[in-house]
């Protein structure tokens, strides 16, 4: 039990920082319903349109999917190599535990303060858009965006962890986790070019389905009708299963790095 | 029979790229006494810590502590369970106060000692509500110490231990070592204050470039090891004089000093055989032994 509050004690501040950027742009964006709500230039779109266009595709596209990204992998960051540059690693190393049980005490935290995170769209935006907005949002639509967040959120934070146990130092591991998404995203776009695949024009392209996280996580091309905003049809759950498989996969190539490594 | 050693390596190795930071170590080391495991800076002490405790993995040998292999991860869990260790840097989690420190490390074992801790707390004046990152670099040290103190761990490792501690912080600490053997707990620490590990410890390891260089208690230290100055008639062979009683040999025109780890009888009998004119035998300090197992000559 100590050994979850430890990682809860040295990843609560990120936590709190990224709960409060979350609830801050959930709250704006509900302020700015009340005066933006019809959108004077298509007045057809339902408030659920507007909700998801704002809040989880993002004024850019896929906006608000890379700040999540980016906020997984920021969770990620920390243990012992980071405990290698405050000079607690040996005394943590001496408890009677094994280094499974730190990586994993440490996963479960974060992923948990990940879920949360992505609860509080779920939580806020169906609860308080009567009185802000005078709007309804149906919290099941909420709860699926939140479930196509996390799907790659816990991936991107398996990556965030990953790093942070390869890379020593303080600035080493942020560097490794800022260029990451940037990279994959070019990756992904000129990869189709290469092998001659279907040709990607933007990051929010349904080429590659799931492998495109930016589309994934923004639920583009699952609306209907297409401005409604709402998630038509059933959950993707192979998708779901093959990024939990990814998520899993990174977490044991985690801990059997760290098993490995001198300290 | 429980077994007598608390930690015996052999051929224990690490090597870092082509430095070779532990050579060929085997040190055993018996239950029940204070054993000081001294040596230079960079002689290999902290790893050869790390190696026992699970931190780092031995290039080559093996190694158990507590009877349980050191290169196994359960195992070594399992040691460290009975294991107390305080590392080099004493640094604990900056962010949490010294009570949570303390409510944090007692969750993990099953013999800590609430009387012990309380005594602890007062004779080193601990806040028990400061954040650790608040305090002095001494009172770290403290801390750090209390956390290993306050249980009845089989066996207690300590890093250089008075390391950042002020004269009256180390006669406690020292103290408290002989304190904790006297309990039953063998004490296993790292030092580079000769006369701290001449003050309580009863067993000495040297360890120079890697290599345990001498393994022998006090009392086999006062007792055996002698300096042998002889004068001859003509002017001695050094070579002659070399063998495994041998520590070092120092040839001074027709004057030859011999640092003899035993047998120093036979060797003046072979002396005066050798045609020597006047031999004197003095006792030596470890501080003696220490910096002859350590000097580059050796």
């Amino acid at each position: 039990m100590m050994l979850f509050y430890k990682a809860w004690r040295e990843s609560r501040i990120r936590f709190l920082m990224c709960a409060a950027v979350v609830t801050f742009l959930c709250v704006t964006l509900l302020v700015r319903a009340r005066t933006q709500f019809p959108v004077p230039y298509n007045p057809n779109i339902p408030y659920t349109g507007f909700v998801w266009a704002n809040a989880f595709a993002g004024s850019f596209v896929g906006g608000n999917a890379i700040g999540f990204t980016y906020m997984a992998l920021l969770l990620g960051l920390g243990g012992l190599q980071r405990e290698r540059s405050t000079r607690t690693a040996l005394f943590t190393l001496g408890l009677p535990l094994t280094r499974s049980r730190l990586v994993g005490a440490r996963a479960l935290v974060g992923l948990l303060e990940l879920v949360l995170i992505a609860a509080i769209p779920v939580i806020l935006i169906p609860t308080l858009s009567p009185s802000i907005a005078g709007q309804h949002y149906p919290v099941e639509q909420a709860a699926v965006h939140a479930a196509l967040y996390l799907a790659w959120g816990v991936v991107w934070y398996a990556v965030g962890l990953c790093w942070s146990i390869v890379f020593a130092g303080e600035f080493a591991p942020v560097i490794a986790c800022v260029l990451t998404p940037i990279a994959y995203m070019i990756a992904l776009v000129n990869g189709a070019r290469l092998f001659g695949g279907p040709t990607i024009s933007d990051s929010t392209s349904p080429a590659f389905g799931a492998a495109n996280c930016m589309y994934f996580m923004s639920g583009f091309g699952q609306m209907w009708p297409p401005n409604s905003g709402l998630f038509a049809g059933p959950l993707p759950w192979v998708a779901f299963t093959a990024l939990a498989c990814v998520t899993l996969s990174l977490l044991a190539l985690a801990t059997a790095v760290t098993a490995r490594q001198d300290f | 029979m429980t077994d007598p050693w608390v930690i015996e390596t052999a051929a224990l190795t690490k090597r870092y790229g082509d430095l070779e930071a532990v050579r060929q170590l085997d040190l055993r080391v018996a239950s029940g006494h204070i054993t000081g495991f001294l040596g230079r800076n960079g002689a290999g002490k902290s790893t050869t810590i790390k190696m026992l405790l699970g931190m780092s993995r031995p290039t080559s040998g093996s190694g158990r502590l507590l009877g349980l292999a050191i290169d196994d991860a359960r195992e070594s869990r399992e040691a460290r369970r009975h294991v107390a260790y305080v590392a080099e840097d004493k640094q604990t989690y900056a962010y949490m106060t010294v009570a949570q420190m303390i409510a944090f490390t007692r969750s993990f074992y099953d013999d800590w000692r609430p009387e012990v801790e309380a005594r602890l707390l007062k004779q080193y004046d601990l806040p028990l509500r400061r954040r650790v990152k608040a305090l002095s670099k001494g009172m770290r040290t403290k801390l750090a110490l209390l956390l290993a103190l306050a249980r009845r761990p089989k066996l207690l490792i300590l890093d250089e231990p008075s390391e950042g501690l002020d004269p009256v912080s180390i006669e406690e600490l020292l103290q408290s070592l002989v304190g904790a053997a006297a309990d039953g707990t063998t004490v296993f620490f790292s030092s580079h204050q000769i006369a701290e590990v001449e003050r309580v410890a009863d067993h000495v390891c040297v360890i120079d470039r890697g290599r345990l260089v001498v393994d022998a208690s006090l009392d086999e230290i006062r007792r055996e090891f002698r300096r042998l100055e002889f004068a001859f008639a003509a002017q001695p062979v050094e070579s002659d004089w070399r063998g495994e009683d041998v520590s070092s040999i120092q040839a001074n025109g027709r004057h030859l000093t011999v640092l003899v780890k035993r047998n120093a009888d036979a060797i003046v009998e072979r002396a005066y055989a050798a045609g020597a004119t006047s031999v004197e035998s003095t006792a030596v300090s470890l501080r003696e032994v220490f910096l002859d197992a350590v000097s580059p000559q050796a």
